[in-house]
């Protein structure tokens, strides 16, 4: 079992993840569930990934908010759903939509924290890598 | 033919003696040579040793490790050696001729 919550934070001004079309001010503590939401938000395989949005994983407790919305693109293989994006070279292979969307912030986050802890010694493209994965998201 | 886990992992650490971390829910490999980082990869640590995997995942695995698909593939299934892939990065300088001659002496 994963050892991560993924907390999920809006502002005022934008619209909660799913299907009510409400304003809502914020949700705390949700991790597939909100997953799920961000993927039916959708009607292609690209999710949105939204400002504000605040993933958190406890161990190492750490958290990430999307300080620049991004996108992760979705495919279906014979294995599963593949998650990707433009802003690192990581994949993510879950059984649903939403396990892949999850896995992938999961992962991105680890991904930028190593990267951060090991910046003194990247290569140019990891180097790179880093520097644009920071215009998307930022440590909390 | 298909590439397995196992083979990945016996050629990260065998043959190319990337340094291996346990990254929460993955499994991360590093080529690091003269104390710089020079490519990284990770996968799920739940994809076991006769796991077949996927020709996209390969395909990121090589952007990471910074050469074409076909080579990285042909790397793993030990058709190319290692030093075909450091003289690649030494082409594209993310290495230069002591890491080089490093590397090619492991």
């Amino acid at each position: 079992m994963k050892a991560m919550i993924l907390y999920l934070q809006e502002t005022a001004s934008t619209k909660l993840y799913g299907t009510t079309g409400s304003v809502t001010t914020s949700i705390s503590y949700v991790d597939l569930r909100i997953a799920n939401a961000i993927v039916l938000a959708e009607d292609t395989n690209n999710c949105n990934i939204r400002e504000g949005v605040v993933i958190s994983r406890l161990t190492p407790q750490v958290s990430a908010k999307v300080i620049q919305p991004f996108s992760i693109q979705l495919f279906l293989s014979e294995e599963g759903y593949m998650a990707v994006s433009n802003l690192c070279n990581i994949c993510e292979l879950e059984k649903t939509r939403g396990e892949a969307v999850r896995s992938y912030l999961y992962s991105l986050v680890s991904e930028f924290v190593w990267l951060q802890k090991h910046e003194e010694s990247l290569s140019r493209p990891l180097q790179e890598e880093l520097n644009r994965i920071r215009t998307y998201i930022r440590m909390v | 033919m298909g590439i397995y886990v196992k083979d990945l992992k016996h050629f990260a650490t065998t043959v190319l003696q990337c340094e291996l971390e346990n990254d929460g829910d993955h499994v991360r490999y590093t080529l690091r040579v003269n104390s710089k980082d020079i490519a990284t990869f990770k996968y799920s640590r739940s994809w076991r040793g006769n796991f077949q995997i996927p020709e996209f995942i390969l395909h990121k695995q090589a952007q990471s490790m910074h050469c074409p698909l076909q080579m990285w593939k042909a790397l793993i299934q030990e058709r190319v050696s290692k030093e075909v892939y450091f003289s690649a990065l030494l082409k594209q300088e993310l290495i230069d001729q002591v890491d080089f001659e490093t590397l090619c002496k492991r």
